[in-house]
């Protein structure tokens, strides 16, 4: 193991930071350097695609073209399909189809342009789909959604992303990538050991609730300390609760899930947030594999039975 | 009176400094067990039987709940270890 080095490759994609590392014998700098270029290149070409902040991205095509059948590219298929199966995994939790509601909680352009601009949060909400509306021909390669209707991609693409890109790593030895927190995990650090992963106190996001070390497994948050945002006296953040169609409001404040994926680990963490603590735990627990850490907004941690030994520094 | 206050006093402080033997021993004895401790615990069952591979692109097109690879986590005890990632949340 020993002879080996960590290249890394730094940039900023849908609306975040990525980092990823591959770790090679020392004169494969070169073969790093590409491969960290295609996970770039995979990042920009998903962000460009599903997008719903680019007016010409597919996924904006999509929603336009509401009510007829959608021609679909093999990616938009692809994370489609898993996000309406992520859908029925969750019991609609989870829910593509959330996008009105979104936008009716204010998150109508990219974050940072909320953050900067003043917008008139639209609450009126005409009609109401879920995902079970979204048809899908795998023959003709078409998605149809209802007119009216409008899907977000936003839950899941991002760990797809992650987990696509993390496929073309899989032959290093070691390999990290971490888009925005949502990280994938591949072998062992360039020195042999595990990678040494901090879960973000949502309290004081300068500390760690705790370290863990990892390996062959994903590992995301959710919070609704992040992408929240305040109007005339409206709060709001991106976690919207489909049952409702408003901003989620249980008492978890965050959730972390690890799992052998990052588009599963961040579905899991985000639908364990809305469904509160008891549920939420309860379904981390039933999805194969998965263990969590959640944080209740009066401070109280509830952690699954695997994650109850990491050195908790609160 | 006098005599039977002070003997109680001094059960009461020989029981505190058998109880507290007892603790401390307890607590010596249980960090050794927890040293000795191997790091890795975790192993998670393999089971996948919903996933398929778009030919096309190499994408797979698992069910979001589909397992397809052995999770290792190894929590670790020290406080020391400088994490390489954060998971800062979305």
């Amino acid at each position: 193991m020993f002879g080996l080095v960590e290249i890394t490759r730094s940039f900023t994609a849908m609306n975040t930071n990525v980092e990823a590392v591959v770790c090679v014998p020392s004169g494969g700098e070169k073969q790093a350097e590409n491969a960290l270029l295609l996970v770039q290149d995979i990042f920009t070409s998903v962000e460009a695609a599903l997008s719903r902040f680019i007016p010409d991205s597919e996924i904006s095509r999509l929603n336009r073209s509401a009510g007829q059948p959608f021609q679909a590219s093999s990616l938009l298929f692809t994370v489609m399909t898993l996000a309406k199966a992520a859908a029925e995994t969750t019991g609609g939790i989870f829910d593509p189809t959330i996008l009105p509601f979104l936008m009716a909680a204010g998150y109508d352009r990219s974050f940072e342009q909320l953050v900067t601009q003043s917008i008139l949060p639209v609450l009126e909400i005409k009609s109401r789909y879920t995902w079970r509306d979204i048809i899908l021909d795998a023959a003709a390669s078409t998605i149809t959604i209802p007119a009216g209707a409008g899907v977000d991609l936003g839950g899941i693409a991002k760990g797809w992303t992650v987990d696509y890109a993390g496929q073309k790593l899989k032959d290093f030895s070691g390999f990290a990538i971490d888009a925005g927190g949502d990280i994938l995990l591949g072998g062992k650090r360039a020195d042999g050991s595990l990678w040494p992963i901090g879960v973000v106190d949502p309290f004081n996001l300068q500390e760690n609730l705790t370290v863990l070390e990892l390996s062959d497994c994903a590992i995301c948050t959710s919070t609704t300390t992040r992408r929240c945002w305040r109007l005339d006296g409206f709060s709001g953040h991106h976690l919207i609760d489909s049952r409702h169609g408003k901003p989620a409001d249980s008492a978890v404040v965050s959730v972390t899930v690890i799992a052998d994926s990052a588009a599963r680990a961040e579905v899991i963490a985000k639908t364990a947030l809305i469904l509160g603590p008891d549920e939420g735990m309860q379904f981390i627990h039933s999805q194969t594999g998965a263990q969590g850490i959640i944080v209740l907004n009066n401070g109280v941690l509830l952690r699954s039975e695997e994650t109850r030994e990491a050195g908790y520094v609160r | 009176m006098v005599n039977q206050t002070t003997k109680r006093n001094k059960l009461a402080a020989r029981s505190l400094v058998v109880c507290g033997t007892l603790l401390a021993g307890t607590a010596i004895w249980m960090s050794v067990i927890n040293s000795a401790k191997p790091a890795t615990q975790t192993a998670v069952p393999v089971s996948d039987n919903s996933s398929s591979v778009n030919q096309s692109n190499g994408v797979s097109n698992q069910s979001a709940i589909a397992v397809q690879t052995p999770i290792s986590t190894t929590p670790i005890l020290q406080q020391q270890v400088i994490p390489r990632f954060r998971t800062r949340g979305s």
